[in-house]
């Protein structure tokens, strides 16, 4: 990393802001294009390989693993980081939002540089035709102003290069990756696949897709995945996608990269006559300096809600009014995937085996309702799918002494779990907001959630653990037990939306490229684009649709555009 | 160790000797820890709390709770400064109240039903008012003493370096991973992550 300061004297062709999945895929992009780029992220350094509790043995952390409960709820009382991981993540105390002012909404993020690459759960799926095509189709929200072809060898772009583990099955639902080979699925999970798919027509068990690669990469200086199961403490080898194992090591290699760790972005600076953003505002978080930092394009890439608070604060010169709202669209729309509906059972006669060495990820079953067409026997439209794994635990053993300390060598019979992962329709009075008066430490309002699940994602939830039960009876498990608990807007952690892409200005804040349509020279491409929110895991989409959008960049710049 | 099985021994050496020998002098940091998991740092509580006579209650009772048979016990296992330090550090204050309670109502449990204190009696007796706690029957202790106490001691043992090494097969770098795992060939639990309890 160049660290020559101050950042200001420096000419720069793009800044980047946030060095996550999204950000991280924009320097590598951009500075492989030929551009200098400066990546800010208001997280601390953590450099690759220095991972402060990788490798640690339970008895080698100070409280085991957990947080003591006084120091979780002073400073992480929403994202309820645990001591194997709280150096990576927000301090809610000293970085709030107006919680208490709004709906309930857990809003769960980083503050280390590489962002939610650290910690994120790699699970990694392309979008289908149905997700591109479901607000043309169903009239909810915005319609996408690309389809999977637009995305599709930007798909393959990100993943050759991120490495994606999974099994091709050619699924219309599901479209494969360009795959290493899968992880392997333990002896329960294989049982379950085989009688489900034998018994329930149509229906798949098929691999988790995981950015955790299962072969060398000595190119990247990477190694394959060792199956230690604790890829959110970080992980030295670089088996997972992050930041600092992937797309960090690609642009330093360009020798046009300068990274400013420890700065929060304020607003972007707007001319109104050039309709360009001129200015980055920045704080360092540790002098608590200001400075304006200027380049000729700008991507936004701060996590879904903070690129939108960024973007509400950088406002017209009426002082009111953000320059990226004429829509009035920025900010609504918020979504994330409903969740907390799970099912589990017990396979028969399996209890000779365990698992030895845990692999990154599950199953999954893909989505199956409403596919295309709308199904006879759905009062909902979209879908959902599962996330699946099946596992032992330790036994716990009742009473005390040698017998109870004996019998806990054993393990609990198996367990098959399916978690449901729905589709949020994209609502625009589900929304975010400025409070109008309370600001945080470096004078940037704070963010007001107004965000609920509704009845169409209540019907989903309820509909999948129906359905979840008919796949464990068919399959033949024992002692299935439902349960459910009401999910909390941001809980999965996949919190979207807010700034959507469409074709129609009036309507919406970004064009088909990622670019602002207030702004050319502007990017958004995190979360904060999405118009509709699939039922699987976004982070692939965003890295396609990064990549994407800096093609687009350099191209409009060596052709005089920007 | 005779109560490791050969097979599973073996198999976890190559495991571990296996990545050594891929990695050579460029031994991985976290591979490196992994490898010479040795010593306990001994973590301890911030503060003093416990009096001589409940320190040595607690440490009498876990030890009863998870004895020394073919593996250490919770003793050996540094379970009794673990809970030390979890009620001054962790607990709040009602809590480590209540815990530090029910501490003294074991010994004087001691004195009332066999007229000696709690480090005099024998195991049988420990046991005895264990199983009154754990039954509910004991005067003087709040309703989850043993419960809570169970606990703290299972916590920590299985957290702890005997607890992980000893009692359990600790696998930190598995390498490959294998779902048909005969667990005749391990008969433990494989600790490979926090996933402990």
């Amino acid at each position: 990393m160049t660290l020559n300061l101050p950042a200001s004297d420096q000419r720069f062709d793009a800044i980047v802001i946030g060095s996550g999945i999204s950000g991280g895929w924009a320097a590598k992009e951009l500075t492989e294009k030929g551009l200098r780029v400066l990546l800010l992220d208001r997280g601390h350094v953590v450099a690759h390989g220095e991972y402060p509790t990788e490798g640690k043995a339970p008895f080698e952390l100070p409280f085991r693993g957990d947080t003591p409960p006084q120091e979780l709820l002073r400073d992480h009382a929403v994202n309820q980081a645990n001591e194997e991981s709280k150096h990576f993540f927000n301090n809610d105390r000293l970085n709030p939002y107006a919680r208490e002012d709004g709906q309930p909404f857990d809003w769960i993020r980083p503050a280390a540089f590489g962002g939610r690459s650290l910690v994120w759960g790699r699970q990694s799926f392309r979008w289908s035709r149905f997700d591109f095509n479901a607000n043309a189709a169903d009239g909810h929200g915005v319609p996408w102003p690309i389809g999977y072809d637009d995305l599709a060898p930007w798909y393959d772009h990100v993943e050759i290069f991120a490495g994606i583990a999974g099994s091709a099955e050619n699924l219309p639902e599901l479209p494969d990756s360009r795959f290493l080979p899968p992880h392997k699925m333990n002896v329960a999970e294989l049982w379950f696949k085989q009688q489900v798919e034998t018994r329930m027509q149509g229906r798949r068990v098929i691999h988790g897709r995981a950015s955790n690669i299962t072969v060398d990469r000595p190119d990247q200086n990477r190694t394959k995945c060792q199956n230690r199961r604790q890829c959110h403490r970080g992980c030295s080898f670089g088996a997972y996608f992050s930041t600092q194992a992937v797309t960090l090591p690609a642009a330093e290699a360009t020798g046009r990269l300068t990274v400013l760790a420890d700065r929060v972005v304020q607003s972007l600076v707007y001319d109104e006559t050039a309709k360009r953003v001129t200015g980055v505002r920045i704080v360092d978080t540790q002098s608590g300096t200001a400075e304006t930092l200027t380049a000729r394009i700008v991507f936004l890439c701060a996590s879904a809600m903070a690129s939108v608070q960024i973007l509400m604060h950088s406002r017209l010169s009426n002082g009111e009014t953000s320059f990226a709202n004429e829509s009035g669209m920025l900010g609504r729309g918020v979504m994330d995937h409903p969740t907390k509906a799970r099912v589990t059972g017990t396979p028969p006669g399996l209890d000779d085996f365990i698992v030895y060495g845990q692999p990154p990820t599950g199953f999954v079953v893909p989505r199956f309702r409403n596919l295309g067409e709308q199904d006879p026997d759905a009062d909902f439209v979209r879908g959902y799918f599962y996330h699946g794994i099946a596992r032992r635990m330790p036994s716990l053993a009742p009473g005390f002494g040698a017998e109870m300390k004996h019998a806990m060598r054993r393990y609990d019979p198996w367990r098959v779990h399916l978690l449901t992962f729905a589709e949020c329709l994209p609502y625009s009075d589900n929304r975010v907001t400025l409070h109008p008066e309370k600001v945080d430490r470096f004078g940037v309002p704070q963010l007001v959630f107004n965000v609920a699940y509704r009845d169409n994602e209540q019907k989903l939830l309820q509909d999948s653990m129906v359905q979840a039960r008919r796949m464990m009876e068919a399959a033949g498990l024992q002692d299935i037990q439902t349960s459910y608990s009401e999910p909390t807007p941001g809980s999965a952690i996949h919190e979207m939306g807010g700034a959507p892409m469409g074709t129609d200005p009036r309507t919406s804040v970004l064009n088909r490229w990622s670019q602002a349509h207030a702004a050319s020279n502007l990017f958004v491409t995190d979360g904060a684009q999405m118009n509709s929110s699939s039922c699987v895991n976004p982070s692939l989409t965003y890295m396609a649709l990064t990549a994407r959008a800096a093609d687009h960049a350099a191209r409009q710049i060596r052709e005089g555009a920007l | 160790m005779t109560h490791h099985s050969e097979g599973f021994d073996l198999d976890r050496r190559s495991a571990l000797a296996g990545m050594i020998a891929l990695f050579g002098i460029g031994l991985h940091p976290a591979l490196a820890r992994a490898a010479a998991a040795g010593a306990d740092p001994g973590f301890s509580a911030s503060r003093s709390l416990f009096t001589p006579t409940q320190r040595n209650t607690v440490a009498l009772l876990s030890e009863r709770i998870v004895p020394t048979t073919d593996t250490p016990g919770a003793i050996a296992a540094g379970v009794p400064a673990y809970i030390e330090m979890m009620v001054a550090d962790w607990y709040d204050g009602e809590d480590a109240t209540t815990f530090l309670s029910d501490v003294d109502a074991f010994d004087a449990l001691a004195n009332t039903r066999y007229g000696a204190s709690l480090e005099r009696l024998p195991a049988q007796r420990l046991d005895a008012l264990l199983t009154a706690a754990m039954e509910g029957t004991a005067p003087g202790l709040s309703s989850r003493a043993f419960d809570h106490l169970k606990q703290l001691v299972l916590t920590g043992y299985y957290t702890s370096e005997v607890g992980v090494t000893q009692e359990r097969l600790y696998v930190p770098v598995p390498g490959e991973s294998d779902g048909r795992y005969p667990y005749a060939k391990a008969g433990r639990i494989i600790v490979t992550n926090l996933n402990f309890l």
